[in-house]
């Protein structure tokens, strides 16, 4: 069964919908792991094998809304090219089948551009362009329109009335909880989409940027890949094998962020990163001094 | 259960079948976005809404509230007699015995310990706001007929009314007085203790209001212990209802729990220092 | 370090200055506002309290971390319920707000003169919801036709009127 899967690129949502108290999720799991360990022996005896990695999560504090939708990720190994399964994790439906609201997205991908921009253009106006103090000729007589100074926006070479002044800044900050949706609609999407993977560490065999290249081409990840760790430091290997690599950048799960995961085409979390993640949102989506997120934005609140 | 179709598992599914969501593909919600360029010829343009001549098109508009030379209508009078001393005027924000039965419902304020302007506070839904003169809060009576739970509360008013619907149920009312400062700290306990600031003491009601607070009738914390149980009496009288005993209730000591006139929390005195961080107390010594 | 250099040059003017700047703290600063540290026998003694029974107390004053839930009783004198409906029942499922409560709500526009009643976080079939609470309303209305609007993405239904309490009614004998 599991070679099957290994074959296919679709998820599996289950048949069992319900998620708290998952004996049966993981009773499940767990007889098809033993299919595996029998099955896998055969395949590859160069790679040790240990008993597959059943994580289901304990949401009794975050209970989720949609009762509905469970989900789940394969957990995938880094320790070869050749993909393969080594376990199992569960999803919470409100980080990860969250309604894909893609306006929000499209809002939040804006203020990323926009909220750190600064305009350096900049142009005189006609106090500040260079000579224009005495009136060019007569108020009357000349025939001429009346006019009080050359450089004014009328004339060729005058200041400009309404211009650019810089710096100008573009600050602004969107809505706190719009940013919460923006997240866990993006990572429904890369789910939804088969562009979301979760590994079970970032460890490498080898420095080679080629092992990499093989990889991401072996599982047909796209072009362009985001890996996403809990901790900002990375093991070495990793950081050697992606150093030349512009389109795979290794991050931090404190700085996941939507335009980030849109840029990439492949998100690819680790499973610290995952439950950091959920941890994180989920309680932003239950905490209770939310009213303390609204109002004004001060630059030194934390 | 298979039946649901949920909006968002709908939308996940149509998702699969569409090209992937990228940052070109987004576009913003339509009427979303408006078109800062100025507008160009007859639609828009021309005399770009400013009309012909005059003070509206040559942009030289009188100033907000000028009536062409007689005296404005916001110069004609020196002062008004309303707004006399009214930043002296101590406001409370209310809260219904309908919002207080609600949020006992909701398990957001635990009835088991007393209830103050802190615990009112943390419950995240309630804020006051001291520098806008708010000293606290007055329970008012919309709820009342419906208000069922044994509470020790200590709010800033309470009318008669409210006071009965508190006491037939078993509970104790009490009204204090909070100056500014200590509302600061009441407000948001927390913020106060990771300032490193020992507990200060609480201050004394001012003159006007020394009397409310002084009065059994109100069941203010500085009246006669006596007196108000005298007046628990004539209420239960008044209202018409049997006063439950305090002393048979098995939550006695939580019911009679009060604070002395000069303390800001339960059980924690003026002086001490609370450190978060090493959950320790730092009591000064007794000289 | 220019200012300090400035205020030793004139003595008598620098401890002016510096008894002015001790005697009026800074409002906006909390590093200027901060007493400098003095000799330790300045301080009073202080006993360091590990364990303190009194920390009982310093922890009912923090906050909850996240919104707590509400524990099942027999009555609710207030007339909230918790929710009841499963999401098998029907083909519609409206989900609770953060803090447990019916997300219906009134929108006043036009300074007071338009009311609208929403009903937010709805999640299945939105349409037969509608349907379903229109009847409600032009019930409540005795027969009068209610205009409304679906917005099926963000899961919304918006009704002309104040239908607030009637909705809710409605959405709790439903079970919602």
């Amino acid at each position: 069964m599991l070679k099957l899967l290994n074959k296919t690129k679709q998820l599996v949502y289950p048949a069992i919908r319900s998620i708290s108290n998952n004996s049966s999720v993981l009773a499940s799991a767990q007889q098809s792991n033993e299919a595996v360990e029998s099955s896998d022996t055969s395949a590859s005896p160069e790679i040790p094998q240990r008993p597959a990695l059943i994580l289901p999560q304990n949401y009794a504090e975050y209970t989720p809304v949609n009762k509905n939708s469970a989900r789940q990720a394969w957990i995938e190994n880094t320790d070869a090219v050749k993909e393969r399964k080594v376990g199992i994790i569960e999803l919470h439906p409100d980080v990860f089948a969250a309604q894909p609201r893609v306006d929000i997205i499209q809002e939040n991908i804006e203020w990323q551009r926009k909220y750190r921009y600064v305009s350096f253009a900049h142009t005189k106006t006609r106090a500040e362009v260079r000579g224009g103090g005495r009136k060019p000729w007569p108020q009357k007589g000349g025939g001429r329109a009346r006019h009080g100074s050359i450089r004014s926006p009328l004339f060729k070479g005058g200041g400009i009335a309404h211009g650019p002044r810089s710096p100008t800044t573009h600050f602004y900050m969107l809505p706190f909880y719009k940013r919460v949706l923006g997240l866990t609609s993006t990572l429904s999407v890369k789910l939804a989409q088969d562009d979301f993977h979760v590994i079970e560490n970032v460890d490498i065999p080898t420095r080679d940027e080629q092992f990499i290249k093989d990889l991401i081409a072996e599982r047909n990840w796209g072009p362009s890949v985001l890996i996403v760790d809990k901790n900002d430091i990375f093991p070495e290997n990793i950081c050697y094998a992606t150093d030349n690599l512009g389109y795979v950048n290794l991050m931090p799960s404190f700085s996941l962020n939507t335009y980030s995961m849109l840029k990439h085409d492949t998100l690819v979390l680790t499973i610290d990163a995952v439950k950091h993640l959920e941890e994180r949102l989920l309680y932003q989506l239950h905490r209770n001094d939310a009213a303390k997120t609204g109002g004004k934005f001060k630059l030194d609140q934390v | 259960m298979a039946n649901l179709r949920e909006s968002s598992d709908k939308a996940l599914k149509l998702l699969r079948t569409l090209p992937r969501v990228q940052i070109g593909n987004l576009r913003p919600n339509p009427n979303s976005k408006q078109n800062d360029k100025r507008g160009r010829a007859q639609h828009g343009g021309d005399k770009h809404g400013a009309g012909n001549k005059g003070s509206g098109q040559r942009q030289n508009f009188m100033r907000l509230g000028y009536e062409t030379g007689n005296q404005p209508f916001y110069l004609r009078f020196p002062y008004e007699p309303y707004y006399k001393g009214h930043h002296l005027r101590r406001q409370y924000p209310p809260l219904s015995l309908l919002q207080l039965q609600v949020l006992i419902d909701t398990n957001r304020i635990d009835i088991s310990q007393p209830i103050d302007i802190a615990t009112i506070c943390n419950s995240g839904l309630l804020t006051l706001k001291p520098a806008e003169l708010e000293y606290g809060f007055q329970l008012t009576d919309h709820g009342l007929d419906n208000f069922k739970a044994k509470i020790n509360i200590e709010v800033q008013h309470a009318s008669e009314a409210v006071i009965a619907a508190v006491e037939r149920n078993g509970g104790v009312i009490r009204t204090a007085y909070y100056d500014p400062r200590c509302l600061h700290i009441l407000a948001n306990p927390k913020k106060f203790f990771q300032k490193g600031v020992p507990i200060p003491k609480r201050m004394l009601p001012p003159q006007d209001a020394v009397a409310y607070y002084t009065d059994a009738k109100n069941r203010g914390y500085l009246a006669n212990p006596e007196e108000i149980s005298k007046e628990r009496l004539v209420l239960a009288q008044k209202y018409g209802y049997e006063l439950p005993r305090i002393e048979e209730d098995p939550q006695y000591e939580m019911l009679t729990a009060a604070k002395d006139g000069r303390q800001l929390f339960y059980g924690l005195e003026p002086g001490w220092l609370i450190n978060l961080v090493d959950k320790v107390i730092v009591k000064p010594k007794e000289t | 370090m220019a200012a300090t250099t400035k205020l030793t040059l004139w003595p008598k003017l620098s401890q002016q200055l510096i008894r002015l700047i001790n005697t009026q703290p800074a409002l906006h600063s909390n590093f200027r506002s901060s007493k400098v540290v003095e000799p330790l026998d300045q301080y009073p003694e202080v006993e360091i309290v590990h364990n303190a029974p009194e920390w009982k107390y310093v922890e009912r004053l923090l906050p909850p971390r996240i919104v707590p839930q509400p524990k099942p009783k027999e009555s609710y004198p207030s007339g909230w319920q918790p929710q009841t409906a499963n999401a098998s029942e029907r083909s519609y499922y409206i989900a609770r707000t953060k803090n447990h409560m019916v997300p219906v709500y009134l929108h006043t526009r036009f300074r007071g003169q338009r009311r609208l009643t929403v009903v937010r976080r709805v999640q299945g079939d939105i349409w037969a919801l509608e349907r379903d609470l229109r009847a409600v309303v032009e019930s409540a209305r005795n027969g009068k036709l209610c205009a409304s609007r679906v917005n099926e993405l963000s899961g919304q239904i918006y009704f002309h009127g104040d239908y607030v309490d009637v909705l809710r009614d409605h959405l709790k004998s439903q079970g919602f």
